[in-house]
């Protein structure tokens, strides 16, 4: 490793003004960073309640689940692809974790076998469909969508069951605490990192980028994009499997209603940190920030005593204005 | 007063000046030249024309009337008719509604279906154009597409007209087509501005020609006062003597050996390119040019034995021709060469991410090497390796596409129109690296539409006609004969 990178010497084609540069070069989740940090502010100095340590909690544990569902997401999207059934899957992952558990399975099996059959059903099941059978990924994940939801409640005629004795590990995992620190909250932030690691350091997070940015242009280069896609779809799932295992945890129950709609929160949360609606750009930082976004902003309107009818108006019109902030960033 | 009058118009894009007062004007009847090298400003200057976006300074006028307050729309209807590079036409409807587009004949929401035909065959008669009315646009060829985008401008009756390298995308004989309509419309009193990249035909079709370079107009002559060398002069501020010269050189052992290589109408195909040989690939659009390069590369399924240095390269198998050591540089850059959004350095390393196991770390030293080599050898011209491909003019995008199989040092490198669209300094470098490399020993098989360029590089020229081998000919050749045997008279 050289110290030096080559970019020094490459040539200016132009000289730019400073400022223009420095916007250049910002990561595109400078602007919602920064709102972030003004809603923080704002929310501080006029709610008594917001620094609260018990509020703060709440904001940072009610975080894990959306974010470990996001860097999923946010693998995807990098690719160009959106997977809508991660709610279903979510629920039908819960089902599963306790299903594990009826069985009597040790804790750490159930949480691993959730991880591996979420997995094999998204990387199996969504992955091939569109690697193999190229059919679109808004048709085969709006499909699953309605097929994982179907699959969660038949077994228990739709109701929710408590987990059984031996679900202490479960627990843990979806409320526990080491000391003063919460345990889901330690994993989602421990995922996040590994994933960093895994898109910057892996000749795989190379090739996830270079399919989202051409995917013809990546199969010339000799990149084997099926199975990068297949890969991208299963890993999603075994997240999104880690998701349901910390949920079932937190609610102490498996529930096949869980979940609806959190897709959307998700994504708009991906899309808020920066990583582009078109594929080939993406950012784990942003989406952290992303999420804390969308995290803190259900907090505030709370806090401000908005009806919880009404937050949906927000959320909604929160994923809209990521999509056109996109779309002006990157002019067609 | 010209009919036309562009005065003072600047335009900047950011840092850049794309247009920096440029001043044109073409009277009635009259066929202009525009040309410059890439990123000089041409297309620019005409999506100003066309109102797609607003000049920074400067007026628009046609025939005394200022378009300054006129959109898009309202200049189509003032006279304002551009054929733009890329084509604007729905695939899923017919020519004539393509051609009447905005402006179907009919009374309130109904369309007169036998009016509106009616008036696109007339269009098309007049014109001599080879266009079926009813045909959907989907299922005609990419040339038939841009005639149609020809017709629907000529349809408008629009009296100032743009052909934005029209000529790029149109075969031969329709190249010829395009000429005469043009010369009607001018002869009717409309004025042509033709953008074109080859000189020649410039000479051959226009009576004036304006040269821009880096968004200032370096000249305007008369054609019949002027030569190919004062214009590019002009354009590149130098000229380019010899731009093509290669002493003949020795050859090694095979490289790539193609038999009896057939693709749907590509037929019985067998050649082979030895190291150090440089072999081109003539032949008229449609002849199967491309369609060699994507077998040998496995991209489309085919019959017939494809083999790297003795070694059999297996058919639908990008990985595996790459493996035993071919490159693909492919004709279409955005479509298949570059994530355009990305970097320069994500572009780069692309062909090297390929070539590893998706499990295993990067190889951040062999990623340096691939872009110093990009760099340095290539001498691209980017603002930073983390500035996006999109920004980079034609000519580094290219270089960017090539780079990344230069750390390779691919045994064989096949390369599809490598200098389709880029400027004349750029094209250059792009000669000079491949005389470069086939002296390194690389075997190189080059498709390319320009005649000259393949005969100042290649060593060999294959000529299809028809998906069939129609000639080979040794360099030294002239161009005439090799025209012939595209065509296939003699």
């Amino acid at each position: 490793m050289t110290g030096r990178r080559p970019e020094e010497e490459v040539r200016e084609e132009s000289g730019r003004p400073r400022l223009a540069r420095l916007l250049r070069d910002a990561p595109p989740w400078t602007g919602v960073g920064l709102v972030l940090v003004g809603m923080f502010v704002g929310l501080a100095l006029t709610e008594d309640l917001f620094l609260s340590y018990t509020n703060l909690n709440n904001v940072l544990r009610g975080m894990a689940i959306p974010l470990l569902m996001a860097v999923g997401s946010t693998i995807l999207l990098t690719t160009g692809m959106i997977d809508l059934s991660i709610g279903s899957m979510l629920a039908l992952g819960t089902m599963i974790v306790a299903g594990f558990l009826f069985l009597g399975l040790p804790g750490w099996v159930a949480v691993l076998g959730t991880m591996v059959v979420c997995g094999l059903l998204g990387g199996g099941l969504n992955g091939l469909l569109v690697a193999k059978a190229k059919l679109s990924f808004f048709v085969v994940t709006l499909g699953t969508l309605a097929l994982f939801r179907s699959a969660a409640q038949i077994p228990t005629n739709g109701l929710s069951v408590q987990l059984p004795d031996n679900g202490e590990f479960v627990e843990w995992l979806g409320d526990g605490r080491v000391g003063s620190v919460s345990v889901p909250v330690t994993l989602s932030l421990g995922i996040l990192v590994v994933s960093i690691l895994v898109m910057r350091s892996t000749t795989f997070g190379r090739a996830v980028f270079a399919v989202g940015g051409n995917e013809q242009a990546a199969r010339l280069a000799g990149i084997p994009v099926d199975r990068v896609r297949v890969g991208v779809f299963a890993i999603n799932g075994v997240l999104v499997g880690l998701a349901a295992v910390v949920f079932t945890g937190r609610i102490r129950a498996g529930s096949p209603l869980v979940g609806a709609g959190i897709e959307l929160e998700v994504i708009a949360a991906v899309l808020l940190g920066g990583t582009s609606f078109l594929g080939g750009a993406g950012s784990m930082v942003g989406t952290l920030i992303g999420v804390l976004f969308i995290a803190v902003l259900q907090n505030g309107l709370n806090l401000l005593g908005v009806q919880a009818l009404w937050q949906g108006v927000v959320t909604g019109g929160v994923l809209i204005l990521a999509v056109w902030v996109d779309r002006v960033r990157r002019p067609g | 007063m010209a009919l036309l009058e562009m005065t003072g118009v600047s335009k900047r894009f950011g840092g850049v000046q794309a247009l920096d007062r440029v001043d044109l004007s073409v009277e009635a009847g009259e066929i202009r030249a525009l040309v410059g090298e890439n990123g000089s400003g041409k297309t620019t200057l005409m999506r100003i024309l066309a109102g797609s976006i607003p000049p920074d300074e400067g007026s628009v006028v046609i025939d005394g009337v200022s378009l300054a307050d006129m959109d898009a729309t309202a200049r189509l209807d003032a006279g304002v008719g551009v054929v733009f590079q890329e084509a604007l036409i729905c695939p899923e409807l017919t020519v004539a509604e393509n051609m009447l587009m905005g402006r179907l004949p009919g009374r309130h929401l109904w369309v007169d279906r036998a009016e509106m035909m009616e008036t696109a065959r007339r269009v098309l008669e007049d014109a001599d154009l080879p266009l079926d009315p009813g045909q959907r646009v989907r299922s005609i060829s990419q040339d038939a597409q841009h005639l149609t985008e020809v017709a629907r401008v000529l349809a408008r009756g629009s009296r100032v007209l743009v052909f934005d390298e029209t000529t790029a995308s149109l075969t031969v004989d329709h190249v010829e087509r395009l000429y005469r309509i043009i010369r009607a419309t001018a002869d009717r009193g409309s004025a042509v501005v033709f953008i074109t990249h080859r000189l020649h035909e410039a000479f051959e079709l226009c009576d004036t020609v304006t040269v821009l370079r880096d968004g200032q107009v370096t000249g305007t002559r008369v054609v019949a006062e002027t030569d190919e060398e004062e214009i590019v002069r002009l354009m590149v501020g130098r000229s380019l003597e010899n731009q093509f010269y290669r002493p003949p050189s020795e050859h090694g052992e095979l490289r790539l050996e193609v038999t009896s290589l057939s693709v749907g109408d590509v037929r019985d195909i067998t050649f082979s390119v030895r190291s150090g040989e440089i072999v081109g690939l003539g032949g008229l659009v449609g002849s199967g040019r491309s369609t060699v390069l994507e077998a040998v590369y496995g991209l489309v399924p085919r019959d017939g034995e494809v083999t790297v240095a003795g070694s059999p390269v297996a058919p639908l198998d990008p990985r595996s021709a790459i493996a035993a050591g071919v490159g693909l540089v492919p004709e279409d850059r955005r479509g298949q060469g570059l994530a355009m959004e990305g970097t320069v350095e994500a572009n780069a390393v692309m062909v090297l991410t390929g070539s590893r196991p998706l499990l295993s770390l990067v190889d951040r030293e062999a990623e340096e090497a691939v872009i110093s080599t990009l760099i340095e050898q290539l001498d691209l011209r980017a603002a930073g390796i983390r500035s996006l491909v999109r920004t980079l003019s034609g000519g580094n995008q290219q270089k960017v596409v090539l780079g990344r199989w230069l750390a390779r040092r691919p045994p064989v490198l096949l390369l599809d129109e490598p200098t389709r669209g880029i400027d004349i300094g750029a094209k250059r470098e792009i000669y000079d690296l491949i005389h470069h490399l086939a002296d390194s020993g690389t075997a190189i098989l080059i498709v390319s539409s320009e005649l000259p360029e393949l005969l100042g590089l290649c060593d060999r020229i294959l000529i299809l006609r028809e998906g069939r081998i129609a000639g080979e000919y040794e360099r030294g050749v002239s161009e005439e004969r090799l025209a012939a045997a595209m065509a296939g008279v003699g």
